[in-house]
């Protein structure tokens, strides 16, 4: 309306002149009454109706005065409403005061200021002539049948008890029927006979409620066709309201094709929930709210869901720990996105990593109709744990190989192709380039054995798939030789070999220890299993360890008896061992017993050789010579003892025997000594009394000593005085070489010839001294001169009359010996009877009156107390040579 | 060459005393004897005679192996003996013992060593070497 009443403002009508000027001139009935039902303004039309003029009513009249009771209570309802706020229109049959009736349309409008009602206006105006009504119903009646006519749905409009009024063409198509069939007949004739009562009792409970505001009812009903088909049917009803009461307006859609689809569909989600609940995979189907349609067992117990029935459930509700990033997920799949993914780990809450992957798509009702989403889930941790584990165990084998220096080989039969990996071509030592053929690789093998076993192992692979590991010696491009290993599998298809492939590997270095460690062992257990030798090995605390046949054979024992069950104690002397600890407690200063006695200085010194005495099983005693080494490792870790005896009862034996003759030679030669002092000093002490008597007798009787007995008893003393003196030069006979002196030989030889020499005369003997000047011996003085002396006085005495006497001194020299030949040409001595007897004592072999038989005895111990000796050639009547061995001085 | 005044014998052999004074007497060797028949008694006589400051022998001709004292241990004895005089001792034995010889040697006062029998030339050798 725009205008805006002021409340109590005179200034109103004045200052809107214009706007009066026009509210005059308009043909409808314009007022204004305020909160208190007085009139503010009215128009000259409104004026005009009530025959009163602007004075008598604006600012003075009441609605009731201007009214009257009948009509203003007629219009109380309305003023109210009014004053409420509520806009009002209704008709009236007005009676002028001309008294003219006629129809009106009456409006209050409220007018609001600050929230509140101040008054209302009123428009009043006659209601349009009948003519341009019908004109304008039968305008609306065209449009509402075009509408009719152009909607896609068949439209029955019936009454209220259900009678058609009105229908469209998709009414007539649907049901068969023409219009003027159907008019003022039953709508519920098209519905089957069981459908009518029920679609008549909902009809009427509609109709019956009289809330407009009601939605529309929707009813799944059958519909029934006049060849009497029957077809799915949704029929829309919506009332209609008009003069003649309630009509209904029922809108019908065919869905047989909807109802088809949907059957279709729900048949599918049946399948597939069956299908869903029996899939051993974790899988869940939900709906477009995501609640569960479906889950597989292995979905609940994956998830570990404790309630019972899940389905209808919300998946956000039994898991609100589900993320944003997830819903958001669902989300885009539920729009018809597919999210999948192969692998993922998710930290858990105890710390272990959770390997998943899955796959979210969403799924249709029919075609371009989402019905929700499928989750499929897999808890790949265990796999990927595998996976992870295989590549851990890959990374380790080609380490491996590496150090093991294993490489592999191929060989395809069908490309006819041999593929060497690098370290295989390394073993060969060949250039990374280098391109294996069969054959080729096959004459790297030694010739003989080696290529013979590789030639007939890959046959036999390629034709029979027999697979094979072979050790062969090789030759490599550089020429060294290796022992190798090769391992072969083939692979056949159809019974035939396609492939053969393996590893390779260099055991050269363990294949050559291999044969010098066997080499070894078969030593060793030769020298262990010496018979007699007795090795016994045993652990740091003494337990034995090895027992060789030695020590079975010397100990009686077997090696069961003892390995692990004893310590070398059992065959020992106890007395020794007990022994040996009291001595080793003394030196060590701490208490050392038991099997300690035996390998306490081998501990500290490496090795002991003793000798120890063993007891044998039957009780026997056995000496040995016991070598106790102590055995330590690498890190110089003592690691046991072994104990090396020898049997040394034949030497001991033999030292017994040895040692009793010793004894018994030194008690006599001790006694001999002592003998031949005694005699010589009481002999010597008697004849040197007889001596001494026999002089002083012939001194004080004047030529008694011509007396024949005196002279018998002078001759028997001095006889006497020289045995005495040559025992003694035996007896005193000193054994020691170690003062031995230079002296030279020649001034010896001068010296006693000279001694000798009235005697050498007197007997026509001739002495040549043909050694050098310089010659030196070694030698002690006396016996020096005493040997010569004899040899000169040998050869005097056994000279031979038949010829002119000559003794020659000559020196050669032989290794460590000067070699002095005295030669004479004497008589000569047989030495085929003498040669036993020529160096005893007392022996007299050639009948010569002075031959006392001593001289040689005497002179051959002077030479060997020199260290010399004495050999001796000699002829009957021709001469002797001796030949006599000293030292001397070299340089 | 001047004649001894007292020659004295240690010895335990009778027929070796009775001969070598019988020598001493033919040879003029000396004025008068002592004779002692071991060791013990000489080292008690000679002793004696020293402490009374009597006349002590200019030689003694001294036995080795003798009952009571032998030659050796009277040697000890008597070389402790201060003595006014020098006495000259010879060993005469029977003994050829390279090992009694070089045991003499060890005595400063001993002169000589004389392996027995004595005779008239070995005695008139001590007289020279007085």
């Amino acid at each position: 309306m725009g205008i805006k009443p002021e409340e109590s403002t005179p200034s109103f009508i004045e200052t809107n002149n214009l706007e009066l000027l026009l509210a005059n001139h308009v043909q409808a009935m314009l007022a204004y009454w305020d909160k208190n039902e007085v009139c503010l303004f009215a128009n000259q039309a409104y004026l005009d109706w009530f025959g009163k003029s602007k004075e008598e009513i604006v600012g003075k009249m009441t609605m009731l005065d201007l009214f009257g009771p009948v009509i203003y209570n007629k219009n109380l309802a309305h003023i109210a409403e009014a004053l409420k706020g509520n806009t009002q229109r209704f008709e009236r049959a007005s009676k002028k005061p001309s008294g003219e009736v006629i129809n009106v349309i009456v409006e209050y409008y409220p007018d609001f200021i600050d929230g509140k009602v101040r008054g209302f206006f009123v428009h009043i105006d006659e209601l349009n002539e009948v003519k341009t009504l019908e004109k304008n119903i039968s305008v609306l009646e065209q449009k509402f049948r075009d509408l009719l006519e152009v909607s896609p749905d068949a439209i029955i409009i019936t009454d209220h008890r259900g009678t058609v009024q009105l229908m469209n063409g998709q009414a007539e198509k649907l049901f068969g029927y023409t219009t003027d069939e159907l008019l003022e007949s039953s709508f519920f004739m098209l519905l089957p006979k069981g459908n009518r009562t029920k679609a008549e009792a909902s009809w009427a409970k509609f109709i019956s409620r009289i809330n407009a505001k009601q939605t529309n009812p929707i009813l799944q009903l059958n519909g029934l066709k006049k060849d009497g088909e029957k077809f799915p049917i949704e029929i829309t009803v919506s009332k209609i309201h008009t003069e003649n009461g309630i009509n209904i307006c029922a809108s019908i859609r065919d869905v047989s094709e909807l109802r088809e689809l949907e059957l279709v569909a729900k048949r599918k989600n049946e399948q597939n929930r069956i299908f869903i609940e029996l899939a051993p995979t974790a899988i869940a189907m939900f709906d477009l709210d995501m609640c569960y349609l479906a889950a597989s067992e292995k979905w609940v117990s994956d998830y570990k869901i404790k309630e019972k029935n899940i389905i209808g459930r919300s998946h956000y509700e039994l898991f609100p720990e589900i993320g944003d990033d997830w819903k958001a997920i669902h989300q885009a799949c539920l729009k018809g996105e597919i999210n999948k993914c192969d692998e993922a780990s998710f930290e858990r809450a105890d710390g272990t990593i959770q390997w998943v992957s899955w796959d979210i798509r969403p799924w249709y009702v029919y075609e371009d109709k989402i019905g929700g989403i499928i989750v499929y889930t897999a808890d790949i941790t265990h796999i990927k744990a595998k996976d992870l584990e295989k590549q851990k165990i890959e990374a380790i084998l080609d380490r491996t190989n590496e150090v093991a220096r294993i490489g592999t080989w191929e060989l395809d039969l069908i490309m006819n192709k041999v593929t060497w990996s690098r370290v295989t071509k390394e073993i060969h030592e060949v250039e990374p380039e280098f391109i294996p053929q069969l054959e080729a690789g096959i004459n790297f093998y030694r010739e003989g054995k080696s290529r013979d076993t590789i030639t007939h192992a890959i046959t036999q692979a390629m034709t029979k798939g027999t697979p094979f590991d072979v050790e062969v010696e090789l030759i490599t491009e550089k020429g060294a030789l290796l022992w190798t290993r090769v391992i072969g599998e083939s692979e056949l298809k159809n019974d035939k070999c396609v492939r053969i492939y393996g590893v390779f590997q260099d055991i050269n270095k363990t294949k050559r220890a291999e044969e010098s460690l066997h080499t070894l062992n078969e030593e060793l257990s030769t020298i262990f299993n010496a018979e007699n030798v007795s090795i016994i090995g045993t652990d740091t605390k003494g337990n034995i360890t090895h027992f060789n046949k030695g020590a079975e054979r010397l100990s009686q024992y077997s090696h069961q008896e003892m390995i692990g069950k004893q310590t070398p104690y059992l065959i020992h002397l106890e007395e020794e061992i007990l022994q040996r600890g009291k001595e080793l407690t003394a030196l060590y200063g701490r208490k050392i017993e038991g099997f300690d006695a035996l390998v306490e200085v081998p501990k500290k010194e490496v090795f002991e050789s003793r000798e120890w005495t063993y007891v044998k099983k039957d009780g026997t005693h056995l000496p040995v010579q016991l070598v106790v080494t102590a055995i330590r490792g690498a890190d110089d870790e003592l690691s046991g003892f072994l104990g090396v005896g020898t049997d040394i009862s034949a030497i001991k034996d033999a030292e017994k025997e040895l040692k009793s003759v010793l004894d018994i030679t030194i008690d006599q030669n001790g006694r001999l000594r002592n003998f031949a002092h005694i005699i010589s000093h009481n002999l010597r002490s008697h004849t040197g009394n007889l001596d001494m008597v026999l002089d002083l007798y012939i001194q004080e009787n004047k030529g008694i000593d011509q007396n024949e007995y005196i002279q018998l008893l002078l001759t028997s003393l001095n006889n006497l005085k020289e045995t005495i003196a040559n025992l003694n030069e035996v007896v005193l006979m000193n054994n020691s070489t170690e003062n031995l002196v230079p002296l030279n030989l020649y001034n010896i030889i001068e010296a006693t010839t000279k001694s000798i020499s009235q005697l050498a005369s007197s007997a026509s003997v001739e002495i040549r001294n043909e050694v050098d000047k310089t010659t030196t011996i070694l030698g002690i003085p006396a016996y020096a001169e005493s040997v010569i002396l004899n040899f000169i006085t040998n050869g005097i005495k056994y000279r031979s009359y038949d010829r002119p006497s000559l003794v020659t001194f000559s020196v050669s020299y032989l290794k460590d010996f000067l070699v002095l030949k005295i030669e004479d040409n004497g008589i000569g001595i047989d030495l085929k009877k003498n040669r036993a007897k020529l160096f005893g004592m007392y022996k007299t072999f050639n009948g010569n009156k002075d031959a006392r038989g001593i001289g040689l005895f005497i002179t051959k111990n002077q030479v060997e107390a020199m260290g010399g000796k004495i050999e001796v050639e000699s002829e009957l009547n021709k001469g002797t040579i001796f030949k006599i061995y000293m030292k001397y001085e070299k340089n | 060459m001047k004649k001894i005044e007292i020659a004295c014998i240690i010895d335990d052999d009778p027929i070796y005393v009775f001969c070598t004074k019988r020598i001493m007497d033919l040879a003029d060797f000396c004025e008068s004897f002592l004779i002692f028949h071991n060791g013990k008694e000489a080292l008690d006589k000679l002793s004696a005679i020293i402490q009374r400051n009597e006349n002590l022998p200019e030689v003694i001709l001294l036995d080795l192996n003798m009952p009571v004292m032998d030659g050796w241990e009277f040697l000890e004895e008597f070389t402790k003996i201060p003595a006014s005089k020098t006495i000259t001792i010879y060993i005469v034995t029977s003994s050829i013992n390279p090992e009694d010889i070089e045991r003499a040697e060890q005595f400063d006062n001993v002169n000589n060593y004389i392996v027995k029998p004595v005779t008239a030339e070995k005695l008139m050798q001590i007289l020279k070497d007085i």
